[in-house]
């Protein structure tokens, strides 16, 4: 019978630290490290307050970049859902890293469900393991009152895409005012928009706004920001680079 | 014509039904909104601001951008990476609190008025706050930690 595996926690993160693997925090959790079996992972998270970054890693492989959270004391699937299509292999090391660089300590809430793909000790080379999801969240960016075309992706580890991917992105702004434009390398892919005004971390499906791009492998992807407003917009948005094949 | 007088008659007839807010603006009173878990009182312009300077990111329905102690969560571990005691502390969290409406003197404003999260973006301000009152709270455990990490 193959049965997953579901791990949670809250943890706190103390003011200006970092915890390099959170999981290995609490002593219950350090036998699941490692993927048992070769699986489907799935990641929520909210954070007490603004403040942290989480990334998620498998193996060497990053699927959750640097990333913001929901502010919030409960995990609410599926809107807290991160990233919901992962597939480590078994033995991979699982590594959720948190930084905290604010002056005040924060917790972490997380859950990461490994669901099975085939029994403990099946041959790698026999299962077809699906292409993985990155995913990088950020918010809240404050975009200054008459800013144009501010740059959201700018240095970020996937401003390229790594391979050949279908790009998603999900946004919400603070306040009405804000509009944004989609590129990739020199084709303009969404022409200035308004931005909805949620002001929260994006829900996925509620703040899907842009969805179906095919991007080349190393093409650039630019999100561009305008505030045409006499104030201050804080943003908030998520990318997701659905791989199209295996890595 | 209704002259400016009748206009000012009628306005305190209808405004009266919403709690003499008239007769609270004479004598002096200010509005405000009150979290219901600080105590803290935020601005009159808390909900026109709310997205913008106030509430960022706590989602569309106003609520209280107040901090208060996670008690429940352990402080984070004492480990050679920690520099300073002051990292150790039980968590922050957004309170999210309703707030009430109320009409108070400015003295009264000034008594318990919040540090703005637009004022104070990474805690510098509140943190002390909050780990002074973890120190005086008999659920809080960092007293021990404390005297632990000035142990070491």
């Amino acid at each position: 019978m193959l049965q997953p595996v579901i791990l949670e926690d809250s943890i706190t993160i103390g003011a200006n630290s970092v915890n390099d693997n959170v999981i290995v925090s609490n002593p219950s959790l350090r036998r699941y490290l490692r993927s048992p079996f070769a699986s489907r992972g799935r990641l929520v998270a909210v954070q007490s307050a603004t403040g942290l970054r989480i990334s998620l890693d498998y193996g060497a492989k990053n699927v959750v970049d640097n990333s913001d959270l929901r502010v919030g004391s409960d995990l609410q699937e599926p809107l807290d859902v991160l990233n919901a299509s992962w597939f480590p292999a078994e033995g991979d090391q699982l590594v959720l890293r948190a930084s905290n660089t604010t002056g005040g300590a924060l917790s972490l809430r997380y859950r990461i469900v490994l669901e099975p793909l085939a029994e403990a000790g099946t041959d790698p080379s026999t299962i077809a393991f699906p292409p993985d999801t990155r995913v990088t969240q950020r918010g809240p960016v404050s975009i200054a009152s008459l800013a144009v075309d501010v740059q959201q992706f700018s240095g970020i580890r996937y401003e390229r895409a790594p391979n050949n991917s279908i790009l998603r992105i999900l946004m919400s702004g603070s306040v009405t005012g804000l509009t944004r434009q989609l590129f990739v390398d020199m084709e303009s892919i969404s022409p200035p928009s308004a931005v909805v005004p949620t002001n929260r971390v994006p829900q996925d499906p509620f703040d899907s706004t842009i969805s179906g791009v095919e991007v080349e492998k190393d093409r650039q992807m630019e999100l561009s920001l305008t505030n045409p407003t006499g104030g201050a917009i804080n943003v908030f948005w998520r990318m997701i680079l659905e791989e199209l094949e295996r890595t | 014509m209704i002259s400016e007088q009748d206009m000012l008659e009628v306005l305190a007839t209808v405004t009266d039904k919403f709690g003499g807010f008239m007769d609270k603006w004479k004598a002096g009173l200010v509005m405000a909104f009150r979290c219901s878990a600080s105590g803290l009182f935020y601005p009159a312009d808390y909900l026109k601001g709310y997205g913008s300077i106030y509430g960022i990111g706590l989602g569309p329905v106003a609520c209280s951008e107040s901090l208060q102690s996670d008690y429940t969560t352990p402080p984070a571990e004492i480990t050679n990476l920690t520099r300073s005691i002051s990292q150790i502390m039980h968590p922050l969290e957004s309170s999210r609190a309703q707030l009430d409406h109320v009409m108070i003197s400015p003295a009264e404003m000034k008594s318990a008025t919040p540090v703005l999260v637009v004022d104070d973006p990474f805690y510098d301000l509140r943190a002390p706050i909050l780990r002074a009152k973890q120190l005086k709270n008999p659920a809080g455990r960092i007293k021990v930690l404390q005297s632990k990490f000035e142990n070491l």
